[in-house]
């Protein structure tokens, strides 16, 4: 197949996974809520204060979503794919809960909540980059580096790095959750930049 | 034996042309598309996507259906099992012809 189609067909069958800028209010929200639980702990914290950041959230989304379908249009993807993005988007809700609690009460030195964002980070770049697309494409690179840092970031407390206390951060999931919430925003800019890119190599090429 | 100009002559005419190649392949990767994101992901004006799907709904190889999203009008195309299996076949032949064609150059050229 020519490069033209192997691209138009790498782009169709991942067109919300290139969506980027969805992650953003979701990195957003993570990034908030890690600053406000630095200044706000126990069970005497102001709960409004997050609440309010989730709808301006949810809200920033909605919009998101509405640009997308306004400008790029909408693609329905196969069964397949859906059932796959539907189970993984569960399991790794489910393990990133498992993993909260872990890190809360502190069973583990290393970051398992930041093990399980690494795996959701490569898991993205795994599904897209197996199929036969990959040998041409240079898929997700950032989502690479973005499982790779989160991956460094979780193992430095076995080495005893305290690193979240270097940055003024008391707890170490508040530190995890922070990078994690940083990286998604880096990584949907680029996601978007690349969308944007890529479809505009296929309207020259055409 | 054909040569690969021969082979080349026999593709399917209604797929070989690079719009509505462009369009089937985009087709083939999803379930459905919308008529917006079929011109962002093949590049092509409102108006030639609109001839070339007319062209692919009319040989059966897409279904199109018209719907109102927001108030505003939407067409949502969906390629058909035939049109699949067209440009499956097409994608197969022209593999084959490109082997052929790699062949033959090697004969010529020991020749």
């Amino acid at each position: 197949m020519q490069e033209r189609y192997i691209q138009i067909q790498f782009i169709t069958a991942n067109y919300s996974r290139l969506q980027g800028l969805r992650a953003i209010p979701v990195g957003m929200l993570a990034v908030f809520v890690s600053i406000w639980a630095l200044y706000n702990q126990g069970p005497t914290a102001d709960l409004s204060a997050p609440i309010l950041v989730a709808v301006v959230g949810a809200l920033l989304y909605w919009l998101t979503d509405r640009y997308y379908n306004r400008v790029f249009g909408q693609v329905k993807q196969t069964p397949r794919h859906r059932m796959w993005e539907f189970v993984s988007s569960v399991s790794f809700g489910v393990l990133g809960l498992l993993a909260f609690v872990l890190d809360t009460i502190q069973v583990l030195t290393i970051s398992t909540l930041g093990l399980v964002f690494a795996a959701s980070f490569f898991e993205y770049f795994w599904r897209a980059n197996k199929s036969e697309w990959g040998k041409i494409f240079t898929l997700f690179p950032e989502n690479v580096v973005a499982a790779v840092l989160v991956v460094v970031v979780s193992f430095l407390p076995l080495f005893g790095i305290s690193w979240w206390n270097a940055l003024g951060i008391k707890s170490q999931v508040v530190g995890v959750f922070m990078v994690v919430g940083i990286v998604m925003i880096l990584t949907g800019i680029w996601g978007h930049i690349r969308l944007v890119h890529a479809l505009s190599t296929v309207e020259k090429n055409k | 034996m054909t040569t690969p100009f021969e082979e080349l002559a026999n593709l399917d005419k209604l797929i070989h042309e690079p719009a509505r190649l462009a369009i089937l392949t985009a087709l083939s990767a999803c379930e459905s598309a919308d008529f917006t994101a079929l011109r962002r992901l093949t590049g092509l004006s409102d108006g030639n996507l609109s001839v070339q799907l007319a062209k692919l709904e009319e040989a059966g190889l897409v279904g199109m259906q018209k719907q109102f999203v927001a108030k505003k009008p939407n067409t949502r195309v969906k390629i058909t099992k035939k049109g699949l299996i067209a440009v499956q076949r097409y994608w197969e032949q022209l593999n084959a012809i490109k082997q052929n064609a790699d062949a033959w150059r090697d004969d010529i050229l020991v020749k």
